[in-house]
């Protein structure tokens, strides 16, 4: 266990690697000079000089590659060209929230793709199955930048119950993540259908069911509880999606997270946000998928991590 | 046994979810001892650096001038007039003698002396800073500390624009700048009506009111910069009431329906912006004023105030608008016309192939930025032009490539807004031949001998009634060779929630009123 | 294949029904409107839905009708055109990962891997950035990172058909390289490509309206359901015409092709999980 958690942090190393140089590229590729976004037009030309070769803009694009990686393992990842702030704080103050968004939404997808997906597999095919298909899907199909507004529409102005944006109490995280976790409910309530009518033709299933066991306990303690373990390969990897849907749903909910900094930033040029940015999401998508491997074993004792 | 251990699962990430939270509910409208009142304003991004030397955004500009009062200020004409000074006197075209009050005090309690202002200003000058607006400063020569009240200032060379470009910015105070370098935005302590609080992680400013400010003290004890992004929302807030007030944050169209809102008012002023449409006047065809007037005439701008607007605009007949003091109101203009574009067409030798048809005499591209109105707007111009014969393609380009573009001259035609176009001399930075970016914005290239012999001229006379003399000439050129067409002024709005007193929206879009206003609960 | 429209529940009825009517509006969107989507008619701006303009009119008094109509084209393009590409480049790659094994294996899996943990998002943000505004661009941008999951389907089928019977007999009996990937292993590996193909045209389809919204969506001239909702979002409360026939327009397809693909999954591999 602690050999393949070693293995496969070091594998981080090259993945992580691989995103920052590809961030890198992507964003000094895009048009646009910072200095001109950042300066105006009411600089002087000799300041704009100056700034351009003090952030190594006028170096040849490989040489501010090599400073940035250089920079990059000294642990240091630079200075916001925008607010002239370090990035690594900034980051880090904005962080939790986005962690908080995405953990509460993955909270709020399971809450309701559990039991919709237990009552679709165990009716199959009749009407119930129908209808919470039909609801999940909902989810999905509706774009977050709608399903958002609408949603404040109704519970905040309508009913006046939450806030309608920003970041404070539980109250405030209501509405983001359902936006958020919306689409993500809908897949793992498909996920759950699925996995647990393939399991409940399974031999230990049908004898619990003929040695009288209450169907209720058949289906919750030994069908879903095999039924989970895709269920957690769905979250894990899904729970990339879910960051980068923090990017829309932070802007809407004005959730001071890094999602919307990333916008942000992008606009502004702020190169070395943008890649602080990047390389936090990645950063989390990776040790996320890492801990769901580890859950694994920790739910399905027959699978050793090795 | 396991799905005890899935509950624990879910248990362990709910706790992870509530601690990733560290200032739940403390952040909530739970008010100070002395905060008995306090004003939320929504924005529509985070200023980056409210720092006065660094400030370049429009919300870091106007919140900044809350907390760093400059010696000079701009009345509603934009003239200017003392803030800080007690007087200034002009010994001749190129000394300026000023007096400073006394009693004026930074929010720590020191007091601003004229050191202040001369590390201020000289600190934007020094190369090391990297100051975007250290270019206006190049026009200093000399500054002479006389007194701790009065200082000298002397210039290489006449600039009429003195007081209203230079005099305007706000003054930091050394003994905080000169230890915190390029970070005292970290820590911004100014003279003015407000104290910086705190800027949060997504850019919300927090402000408290400066009981020692040197003119009256602000009624209201707390202002909240409460950044949201979104437009929609933004709308939401305030019908809400969780926002008290936004300034020219929502477009016209979504005013409409706050008119009979018993919550909120909506507030309208004449504005110093100016909606044009730049030519790239390097293009062979669009060289050809004839061409340009004709596409002048084409647009229908006059619907487009009264229903992308709902008349909340004025046609503009210059760069300049009815409310400046140098505005020349007798120039040619450009109304709705389509017969007239024909034949400026034909005259220019661009005949339509096939009439009316659908064939075009020739095509243009038109660039913009992906704003929602601009876009909407530019689809008008499409539909306008066709009916004369031209074919505009639209391009919308990401800001930093729109904005790479038209800097480089990679355009046909482009439209943009000039959100504050108040001191006349403004015309030199968008036509004058030195103004040729990177050293200004005259993106269209747009050169003419004696333009920019006015243009000089108007810098180095110094009485304002010449002045003005100057410019309407030069009004009067520019709108007979019509380098840009200039569309609009469009007005200045506010949505402000009812309980909020005093309230007045200024032409510049400032936040300086909110000094005199206050709420009744 | 034959028993694909064998239904053994409603929604994939729905879902084929709905895929149907898009596909013959996209194609028959000239006969079925007579209004240009792009009109100006600023006096019947906002105007509510009428005999005359069915689902009302724009903020530039733009029919919404023939807008939504000629939207089916854009939506369908895009979902089709990046789920091939996607399509192609995963296949390849995921065949190569997946048949020579090896030092092409790990490279390309270390790909995916990056891929997969960057932002798919913030990719087509800026690739659309980088390029002229059009369809082809978000197409390209959308596949760019859509690829990824497609390698990694191809690569499991080719590892596990690897070892079956059949492959190993056409090995045995000296079968091409090329033979064996196209004629024994590509051919079983289509249900699940099949499958998540599907979803990807409905993600795709989403993915276009997202870029509307962060404003680097289709050309603005483009009728698109994406920048339609967009636009319309903000007049939700006086016009909410603007954004709800767009909005159901959207979830009508996202919700056909997912039908589809739900019922395909159950009949092509019931075994198999959507990643």
């Amino acid at each position: 266990m602690f050999h393949y958690i070693l293995r496969r942090l070091m594998l981080m190393i090259p993945i992580l690697l691989g995103v920052s140089t590809l961030v890198f590229f992507i964003i000094h590729l895009v048009p646009g000079d910072p200095v001109d976004i950042l300066l105006g037009e009411t600089a002087l030309d000799v300041n704009k000089q100056v700034l351009r070769q003090a952030l190594h803009l006028d170096k040849p694009i490989f040489v501010q590659y090599g400073y940035y990686v250089w920079n990059l393992i000294h642990g240091d990842l630079g200075t916001s060209l925008v607010t002239n702030k370090p990035v690594l704080p900034t980051i880090l103050s904005r962080y939790p929230a986005t962690l908080q968004l995405s953990i509460a939404a993955m909270i709020i997808a399971m809450l309701i793709a559990l039991p919709l997906g237990v009552l679709a597999a165990v009716k199959k095919y009749s009407i119930v199955d129908n209808v919470s298909m039909f609801v999940s899907l909902l989810g999905v199909s509706m774009p977050n930048f709608w399903l958002g507004p609408l949603l404040i529409i109704f519970f905040s102005i309508h009913l006046d119950w939450l806030p309608v944006s920003g970041r404070g109490t539980i109250s405030h995280m209501i509405l983001p993540s359902v936006t958020l976790g919306a689409a993500l409910a809908s897949i793992l309530t498909r996920m759950t259908r699925s996995s647990l009518l393939e399991v409940i033709t399974n031999d230990y299933v049908r004898t619990a069911r003929a040695k009288g066991m209450r169907e209720s306990r058949v289906i919750f303690k030994h069908a879903l509880m095999n039924a989970l373990i895709p269920i957690i390969t769905v979250l894990g990897l899904q729970f990339g999606v879910l960051l980068a849907g923090s990017i829309i749903t932070e802007s809407i909910f004005s959730w001071p997270g890094i999602g919307r900094e990333i916008v942000q930033a992008l606009q502004r040029r702020d190169y070395p946000m943008v890649q602080g940015c990047v390389l936090f999401i990645s950063f989390t998508y990776v040790v996320v998928n890492l801990l769901t491997d580890i859950m694994y074993s920790i739910i399905d004792p027959r699978i050793r991590l090795g | 046994m396991i799905y005890i251990k899935m509950y624990r699962f879910l248990f362990v990430l709910f706790l992870v979810g509530i601690t990733a939270c560290p200032n739940t509910k403390k952040e909530g409208k739970q008010l100070q001892k002395d905060i008995n009142n306090e004003l939320v304003i929504g924005i529509e991004n985070a200023p980056a650096n409210l720092d006065p030397r660094f400030a370049t955004d429009a919300y870091a500009i106007r919140i900044g001038k809350l907390i760093f009062p400059g010696l000079v200020t701009l009345d509603e004409n934009f003239k200017p007039k003392p803030l800080i000074a007690e007087k200034i006197e002009t010994l001749n075209d190129t000394t300026y003698m000023i007096t400073l009050k006394k009693g004026v005090r930074f929010h720590d309690g020191q007091e601003l002396t004229a050191s202040d202002v001369e590390y201020t200003f000289k600190s934007i000058m020094d190369p090391e800073l990297k100051s975007p607006h250290a270019s206006g400063f190049q026009k200093i020569n000399k500054i002479e500390v006389l007194d701790p009240y009065t200082l000298k200032i002397t210039l290489n060379e006449p600039f009429a624009p003195f007081e209203e470009q230079i005099l305007v910015f706000g003054i930091i105070p050394k003994h905080v700048a000169e230890n915190l370098k390029d970070k005292f935005n970290t820590n911004p302590i100014g003279a003015g009506a407000f104290k910086f609080e705190k800027q949060l992680d997504g850019g919300d400013v927090y402000l408290v009111k400066n009981t020692n400010y040197f003119e009256t003290p602000p009624h209201i004890d707390r202002l909240i910069f409460k950044v949201i992004p979104d437009v929609t929302v933004r709308m939401l807030e305030l019908l809400k009431g969780s926002i008290d007030l936004t300034q020219n944050a929502l477009p016209q169209t979504l005013l409409e329906r706050f008119k009979n809102s018993d919550k909120v008012n909506v507030m309208y002023s004449p504005s110093a912006s100016l909606t044009y449409i730049g030519f790239n006047l390097n293009d062979p065809m669009l060289k050809n004023s004839k061409v340009r007037k004709a596409i002048a005439y084409a647009i229908n701008r006059e619907d487009i105030i009264k229903y992308k607007f709902e008349g909340h605009a004025t046609l503009a007949r210059g760069a300049l608008g009815p409310i400046n003091w140098a505005y020349e109101p007798n120039v040619s203009t450009y109304e709705h016309n389509v017969e007239k574009a024909k034949k400026l067409l034909d005259e220019a030798g661009y005949k339509d192939p096939d009439g009316d048809g659908p064939k075009a005499r020739f095509e243009l591209v038109f660039k913009t930025s992906t704003e929602k109105e601009r876009i909407d707007i530019a689809k008008i111009y499409i539909d306008n032009l066709k009916n004369v014969g031209i074919q505009l393609s639209l391009r919308t380009h990401e800001w930093g490539v729109f904005f790479t573009d038209i800097q480089e001259g990679n355009f046909h035609l482009f439209s943009l807004k000039w959100p504050f176009v108040a001191y006349p001399d403004f015309l030199y930075y968008i036509f004058h031949t030195k103004s040729f970016p990177p050293n200004g914005a005259n993106r269209g290239r747009y050169t003419n001998a004696e333009v920019d012999k006015l243009l000089d001229q108007s810098r180095k006379e110094l009485d304002r009634g010449k002045q003005k003399e100057i410019f309407s000439k030069l009004q009067n050129i520019l709108a007979d060779e019509l380098p840009y067409i200039f569309l609009w002024h469009e007005e200045n709005n506010a949505v402000v929630n009812k309980r909020v007193k005093n309230y007045t929206l200024s032409a510049s879009g400032d936040f300086q009123s909110l000094i005199n206003s206050s709420i009744s609960e | 294949m034959k028993n694909i429209f064998k239904f053994k529940n409603k929604l994939a009825l729905v879902g084929t029904i709905i895929i149907t009517v898009l596909i013959f509006t996209a194609i028959c969107a000239d006969f079925l409107v007579s209004e240009d989507p792009r009109t100006i008619d600023l006096q019947g701006a906002f105007s509510l839905p009428s005999s005359k303009h069915l689902f009302g009119q724009d903020q530039n008094g733009a029919d919404i009708f023939s807008k939504i109509i000629y939207g089916a084209q854009t939506s369908l393009l895009v979902g089709f055109s990046t789920v091939l590409i996607s399509l192609i480049i995963g296949t390849f790659f995921g065949t190569i990962a997946g048949y020579l094994g090896g030092i092409f294996d790990q490279l390309i899996m270390r790909a995916v891997d990056i891929f997969m943990a960057f932002p798919g998002l913030l990719l087509a943000m800026a690739i659309s950035a980088l390029m002229e505004p059009s369809i082809y661009n978000i197409i390209f941008a959308l596949s760019f990172s859509g690829w990824v999951s497609y390698a990694r389907i191809v690569r499991s089928q080719v590892l596990s058909l690897k070892q079956f019977d059949h492959v190993l007999a056409a090995q045995s009996l000296g079968a091409s390289r090329r033979r064996i990937i196209f004629y024994h292993i590509l051919p079983n590996a289509l249900g699940p490509l099949i499958v998540a193909a599907t979803f990807g045209i409905a993600g795709a389809i989403i993915g276009e309206a997202a870029l509307s919204f962060l404003g680097i969506g289709a050309p603005p001239t483009v009728p698109s359901w994406g920048a339609m909702l967009d636009q319309g979002r903000q007049h939700l409360l006086d016009f909410p015409h603007l954004a709800t026939y767009p909005g159901i327009a959207i979830m009508l397809a996202v919700l056909g092709f997912n039908f589809v693909g739900d019922a395909l999954r159950d009949r092509f591999d019931p075994k198999s999980h959507m990643e």
